[in-house]
């Protein structure tokens, strides 16, 4: 299952649209948000956290076995 | 009399029922045109919450309340019963007087009362809340045998404001902002007052918004336009900058912007940012490129009920238009 979706990703001072930083390549989004006053490494940054927040990991999720119970008396 | 006779018929059963309410003295009212369901009104806790929620309506809603300052004395203006006799005939009331109430709200300020000045003269559906408690309004009846889960909502009232001029040292009462109500409709004040007792419920609880507006406070550069928000008061350079305090807040709400006719068309905002005392916004480039000079954006702000989720409360933002 999916973790919840952000679409706005708070960086520093400022609050990026995760939606629309998700359609852009990191140059385009760097180029685009450079008057910020952020540095590149800081943008580049934030950019990664914006994919992030919009490609969230599939949550792992634990199964418990329960033995068979031919297999739990032959543990006994 | 004779024998014969419809008596009987004419009145009803007069039997009380014991501990049912009656309107008290007036505390405070609020108007809008919010109609409370029967799922609202189920228990009190229910319809205080659903009180407390119209008034955080965004401007513009039509199930928004506006509550109005506490009452602090009240006048029964009610038109006197006309009446009139033959000769030697019994009194006959020939018009029944209309219900009319003058309230007097102390010291409010000059920036509450020329927000007040916008009810003037206006008819709109009035809720009254009374010193025992008890949240008033209009239910519409029901036929016999049905039980009336008709919407509970305000009885049509003409609003007046007046008042709030020099004091005259000698009367407290000189000066002070006056609002009078004068209900439309006898029958609907007499025969379909409905209410609810709110034991928990406050006046404070549902205290008037105050307006922010967004001010552009230098040219814009390329696409990224820096507004501020300002509660604009009569005291001269006494306007409220909401920036110190909610800036970085409400940066980190969801603004939007549209374009086009009847601002239908949206352009994309792909940040927000408060720097330097100022909300910048950054619209998508190619999007902003595009746009014709001249052409007009609306900025639409944090609504209402999510700056109150974001604890910045009391205040409703009003919308923004830009020109690229």
């Amino acid at each position: 299952m999916d973790q919840k979706k952000k679409d706005i990703v708070p960086f520093e001072h400022v609050n990026f649209n995760a939606v629309w930083a998700n359609g852009k390549t990191e140059k385009e989004f760097i180029e685009h948000e450079r008057h910020h006053g952020l540095t590149d490494a800081q943008l580049s940054e934030a950019y990664k956290l914006c994919k992030l927040a919009q490609n969230p990991p599939a949550e792992v999720v634990e199964t418990k076995q329960t033995p068979a119970p031919a297999a739990a008396a032959a543990v006994k | 009399m004779s024998i014969v006779n419809s008596c009987s018929t004419v009145g009803s059963n007069l039997g009380d029922v014991s501990c049912q309410g009656r309107r008290e003295t007036p505390s405070m009212f609020m108007v809008g045109g919010k109609q409370f369901s029967a799922s609202e009104y189920v228990d009190p806790d229910t319809l205080q919450a659903a009180i407390v929620a119209a008034t955080k309506l965004s401007t513009g809603d039509s199930n928004k309340l506006y509550s109005f300052p506490i009452i602090n004395k009240v006048t029964n203006a009610t038109e006197a019963n006309t009446k009139g006799s033959l000769a030697l005939g019994p009194v006959v009331r020939l018009k029944k007087g209309r219900p009319a109430y003058t309230f007097v709200m102390q010291d409010l300020t000059q920036f509450q009362y020329e927000n007040l000045l916008a009810f003037d003269n206006k008819v709109i559906p009035l809720f009254m809340f009374d010193d025992s408690s008890q949240f008033w309004g209009f239910r519409a009846g029901v036929s016999n045998n049905v039980l009336n889960t008709n919407p509970f909502s305000g009885a049509i009232v003409r609003i007046e404001v007046s008042g709030n001029g020099w004091k005259d040292s000698e009367n407290v009462e000189t000066g002070q902002a006056v609002v009078d109500i004068s209900y439309l409709s006898i029958s609907d004040f007499e025969k379909r007052a409905s209410y609810m007792a709110l034991p928990n419920f406050s006046t404070g609880d549902v205290e008037g918004l105050q307006d922010v507006s967004l001010i552009e406070p230098a040219a814009h550069v390329s696409n990224v336009h820096s507004l501020k928000a300002y509660i604009k008061v009569p005291q001269l350079s006494g306007d409220i900058d909401l920036g110190p305090r909610y800036g970085a807040a409400l940066a980190a709400l969801t603004w939007t912007g549209f374009t086009g006719v009847g601002f239908a068309t949206p352009l994309t905002l792909t940040s927000v940012a408060y720097t330097g005392g100022k909300l910048v916004l950054t619209w998508d480039s190619t999007a902003y490129t595009a746009l014709a000079a001249a052409t007009k954006i609306k900025v639409v702000p944090p609504t209402v009920t999510v700056l109150d989720t974001a604890d910045i409360t009391e205040i409703e933002i009003g919308s923004i238009t830009l020109v690229k």
